[in-house]
């Protein structure tokens, strides 16, 4: 979330006069760095589950779900408090929730360079005719694609906290039995490499 | 240094102190990107899912809030709809009112248009769920937002299938004009105070 600056408006720097534009362009630049907007505070009510592995899980939460939505994804804190590399391999759910649930990663794919805009696949084929009105930067912001793509695994290596979260790693419940309402606990069962398995219950709710 | 008279820099210091002011401030500072030069997509419309073709311009005074996805997308589509829903719960509901969030899906074939409709309902009192099954008219219509997207290929009736999507938010206004885009990620306080700012720069 660290990309979402505008750009720099581009500096005017005109004869002998750098020390003046350094001036000027250092103080905001400073400034705005102390002023930021997102606080990464991760402290917000994290629930513990599971068992005095040294692997443990906090803050584990699923997003409603819209009412014929198909996919759901859980979030979660998984920190590794041992003295050894551990990682998570293995996901379940129970039918009742979702048919089946993987790991996932969300990924941005960066632009690549015959890309005018058009869908590169075989089913969505460019209309001709249609790219003349095509921005030339449609990737200037970091607007590539994103996908995801199933993980095998999610190395947690000791000492760390790796976060299961919104545009990264997710449990990806697909096919799932009923919506995801506000309220309710969807359990998921995590197999990791050491610490073995892991029931984790995850709140329902909107963010 | 030597040389410059006290006029340099009470002009620096003006211009130093300035600028951060202006960021610093309440909510002067956009966090979207302004696209350079203005993109224009007024001559593009899509088809609701009740079948009337709405137009990507707002109505006088308002702003569509337009996002390309498809709703069997997990993380990133649900994140950016909730993230926007929260956006506009921030905002005061007269200008909240004036907003209306616009989801093209990429996904006609499992995206039907009692799927989408309800997908959109979940998240917003008002929204704009569009489709089109004309492969060349979304093509054209992503295109000139300049959004890629790419269905992985599957066979018939399967339902399992990824889909790669331009994630951006783009704000456009009553001109037809994209005048700001938000990126993934962009958290929804942000997208409020780029609102308030928009709407305070219009009026």
């Amino acid at each position: 979330v660290n990309t979402h600056r505008t750009p720099h408006r581009p500096l005017r720097r005109s004869r002998g006069r750098t020390a003046i534009a350094l001036l000027a362009f250092l103080a905001p630049t400073a400034l705005l760095a102390a002023c930021g907007d997102d606080d990464d505070s991760d402290a917000d009510g994290t629930t513990p589950t599971g068992s005095a592995a040294a692997v443990e899980i906090t803050d584990a939460w699923a997003r409603t779900s819209p009412a014929m939505a198909t996919a759901g994804a859980v979030y979660m804190q998984i920190e590794n408090a041992g003295e050894a590399d551990d990682a998570l391999i293995g996901v379940a759910v129970d039918p009742s929730v979702a048919a089946t649930a993987e790991l996932h990663e969300t990924t941005t794919e960066t632009g690549e360079p015959e890309a005018t805009g058009a869908p590169m696949d075989t089913m969505s084929t460019m209309a001709p005719g249609t790219d003349a009105g095509m921005p030339s930067d449609t990737t200037a912001m970091g607007g590539g694609m994103m996908t995801m793509r199933p993980v095998e695994r999610i190395d947690v290596p000791a000492g760390e906290t790796v976060a299961l979260e919104p545009g990264g790693y997710h449990v990806m419940l697909l096919d799932l039995a009923a919506p995801l309402e506000v309220g309710a606990t969807v359990e998921v069962t995590l197999t990791f490499e050491s610490a073995g398995t892991q029931v984790v219950t995850a709140d329902v709710r909107d963010a | 240094m030597s040389g410059r008279g006290p006029t340099v820099w009470l002009a620096t210091t003006a211009v130093a102190l300035a600028l951060p002011l202006a960021a610093c401030g309440d909510e002067a500072e956009l966090a979207g990107v302004l696209r350079e030069p203005p993109l224009s997509v007024a001559t593009v419309s899509l088809p609701e899912a009740s079948g009337e073709q709405v137009p990507m311009t707002a109505p006088p005074g308002e702003l569509l809030l337009v996002y390309f996805g498809y709703t069997s997308c997990p993380d990133v589509c649900p994140t950016t709809m909730s993230d926007i829903s929260r956006a506009l719960d921030g905002l005061d509901p007269d200008l909240a009112a004036r907003v209306t969030a616009t989801m093209v899906t990429v996904d006609p074939e499992r995206d039907t248009e009692e799927v989408l409709a309800t997908y959109l309902d979940h998240f917003f009192d008002k929204s704009y769920a569009l489709r089109t099954t004309d492969e060349r008219e979304l093509a054209a219509a992503a295109a000139a937002f300049g959004v890629q997207w790419e269905v992985a290929d599957h066979p018939a009736g399967a339902t399992d299938y990824d889909v790669a999507h331009t994630a951006t938010t783009y704000v456009v206004d009553d001109t037809g004009t994209v005048v700001l885009e938000w990126p993934f990620g962009l958290d929804s306080a942000s997208m409020t105070s780029d609102l308030r700012i928009l709407f305070e720069e219009r009026t």
